[in-house]
């Protein structure tokens, strides 16, 4: 069904210009305007509340993985596999295991998606710190707890930021699945769209969705220039 | 104070890095650990502050178990300065320096006071290095700040680790110079790891030669140039080092330590007797504890002539000049020379007469120097 429908809009969409499609698309931006402002309300949530509980979950994952050998490995091998179930799949997956359709299930799997980039930056980031600075802090008597606090966080955090960064900005594309398991979104649009071929529809989604990403994606930049520690840029 | 009380440590490979170490480090000494690498020196460095902990044994600080105190608080009273630097690079010069203070809660303007003191104490402008970051000094200034950083707090040990190792040998010899003058200041007891015996000689009041885990020597540095224990030892220096001249042998080193005395009471003959019991050319005069002054052979034949043999030698003009143990022999054979003696009296930093370098003994203890193996075999041949 997909197949043909994706089969039928590139047909019609081959006899169009794609300036045609432009022209239509916003004029469906001026008509639709409160649909398109609820979508991408859904959308931001789609990404905010997973990549935020990501946030909780894998900074303090991150950092244990740090301490103990017995998290880092099941910690960062969970995340990983996660993260290669192919979306889409990972996206559906949600039905059968009896989550249902609906936002929920979509939180969930974006939740799952979202993890690793964090968590894997978290890890590298502390880890990383310089075995002679961490030697240093130890033998000025710092505790564990300070050390995290004073040394290892502060120098992690850019690192930190750019998982968050990565993570979200992925998000962003990936929340557009959610619409196939009821999740809406800017991805309702195209997933509308594609079913009754109106390329105006799926522009509504792609491209309020595409300059979503990249704006995120230069406003995390600025934070994560923002959090650099000073010391380390000049 | 730092005391080794057997204290061995064994990692978990079996490794045995330090073998039943024995040692005392003085309130206020400078002792320089060194050897090859693996010998131990570091662990044993580390085991300190306590960043490695002794398979067995125990070490004592100001005479209390490192054991039974927090190991923060044992480090946190503790300086340490490591060959890596390791300033904190997202902290300001300022903030490094108050590491340690901020850990133990200082105020911010008790803290600000002691980084700018600190700073002035190593003829770096505060104003200008306050706030500056790590990255924006030279590695010699880096390592200045982290000496200041292990300073901070006022510690009574200091424990360096290779602090200078990572450093250009020009800035290396200027840090020497100011971590000497540096001491002199503040006085606390340093632990040094270096495998520079360059190093070692120029700033260590006592060196500790170690191997495989163990002690080989611990001597002062003129010590150990001039008597090596062993073959090792004498490898490590390095010939190049062991021909110094003669004449910057310390006083203590040779002098003579057989000091025949005699009451003020007591008359020229008995004073000639001695003399010739003792094999010596002089004796030191002195009624219990006072030290009234030398009397030399040549004097005594003077005298002798000039008062009659009964005479007492208190009413002699005795020989008061006197040299520090710790001066070099040159300062010795110059005021020998200077005031025609023919003996002078050795005084430790007490004030305390502890040997004599006699005229007549000068040219064995300037062959025993500069051929040491040969004047040993005539040492034998003598006796």
């Amino acid at each position: 069904m997909l197949a043909q429908s994706l089969q039928s809009t590139i047909a019609l969409m081959a006899n169009r210009t794609f300036s045609e499609s432009l022209v239509r698309f916003f004029n469906l931006v001026n008509t639709r305007q409160d649909d398109l402002m609820r979508a991408l309300y859904e959308h931001v949530l789609l990404v905010a509340i997973p990549v935020g509980i990501a946030i909780l979950i894998a900074i303090p994952l991150g950092i244990l993985a740090t301490r103990y050998k017995a998290v880092e490995i099941p910690a960062l091998n969970l995340a990983s596999i996660g993260q290669t179930i192919p979306s889409l799949a990972l996206l559906a997956l949600m039905i059968p295991i009896g989550l249902g359709i609906g936002r929920r299930p979509a939180y969930i799997a974006l939740l799952i998606y979202a993890v690793l980039p964090i968590l894997r930056n978290t890890f590298t980031g502390i880890a990383g710190v310089d075995a002679s600075l961490k030697r240093a802090a130890r033998g000025m008597g710092m505790t564990d707890m300070q050390m995290l606090r004073k040394v290892e966080m502060p120098l992690a955090f850019p690192i930190i930021m750019a998982g968050i960064r990565t993570s979200t900005v992925m998000i962003i594309g990936t929340a557009v699945l959610a619409a196939y398991i009821g999740g809406g979104g800017l991805g309702s649009f195209i997933v509308t769209g594609l079913g009754l071929v109106r390329d105006d529809l799926i522009l509504l989604g792609a491209i309020p969705s595409a300059l979503l990403a990249i704006f995120t994606d230069l406003i995390l930049g600025r934070v994560e220039d923002w959090v650099t520690p000073r010391g380390l840029k000049v | 104070m730092v005391v080794f009380e057997d204290v061995t440590k064994i990692y978990d490979d079996e490794t045995v890095a330090v073998d039943g170490l024995n040692l005392t480090v003085e309130r206020g000494e400078f002792m320089v650990f060194i050897g090859p690498s693996g010998c131990g020196k570091t662990t044993t460095l580390q085991m300190i502050n306590r960043l490695k902990e002794p398979t067995s044994g125990r070490i004592l600080v100001n005479g209390e178990d490192t054991r039974d105190m927090k190991a923060v608080d044992l480090r946190r009273n503790m300086g340490y300065v490591i060959q890596e630097i390791a300033l904190f690079p997202h902290m300001t010069v300022g903030q490094n320096i108050s590491v340690v203070p901020d850990l133990l809660g200082w105020s911010q303007e008790e803290k600000l006071e002691r980084a700018r003191e600190l700073l002035a104490l190593v003829d770096l402008d505060p104003d200008v290095y306050m706030d500056r970051y790590p990255r924006e000094l030279s590695g010699g200034q880096q390592q200045r700040i982290g000496v200041l950083r292990a300073l901070a707090v006022d510690p009574d040990v200091l424990l360096m680790d290779e602090p200078f190792g990572g450093l250009d040998p020009l800035t290396r010899d200027q840090l020497h110079d100011e971590l000497k003058i540096l001491q002199d200041k503040v006085q606390k007891t340093i632990i040094f790891v270096t495998h520079d015996m360059d190093e070692a000689l120029k700033l260590a009041d006592r060196v500790t030669l170690m191997r495989d885990g163990k002690l080989v020597q611990v001597d002062s540095p003129e010590e150990i140039l001039r008597n090596p224990n062993d073959e090792f030892v004498a490898d490590f220096i390095g010939s190049e080092r062991r021909l110094i001249s003669p004449l910057d042998v310390l006083v203590r080193e040779v002098m003579l330590e057989d000091i025949p005395k005699l009451g003020s009471d007591a008359s020229l003959d008995d004073a000639l007797s001695l003399m010739q019991e003792k094999k010596t050319d002089y004796i030191a005069v002195a009624d219990g504890d006072d030290f009234k002054g030398m009397l030399s052979a040549h004097r005594l034949q003077e005298l002798r002539l000039d008062t009659g043999p009964e005479s007492s030698i208190g009413d002699a003009e005795l020989i008061t000049v006197t040299v520090d143990s710790r001066e070099t022999m040159m300062t010795a054979v110059h005021r020998l020379a200077e005031t025609e003696e023919h003996v002078l009296a050795v005084m430790n930093r007490k004030g305390k007469l502890v040997g004599a370098i006699s005229r007549g003994w000068l040219p064995d203890i300037l062959a025993k120097e500069l051929w040491p193996k040969e004047a040993a075999g005539f040492e034998t041949e003598e006796s």
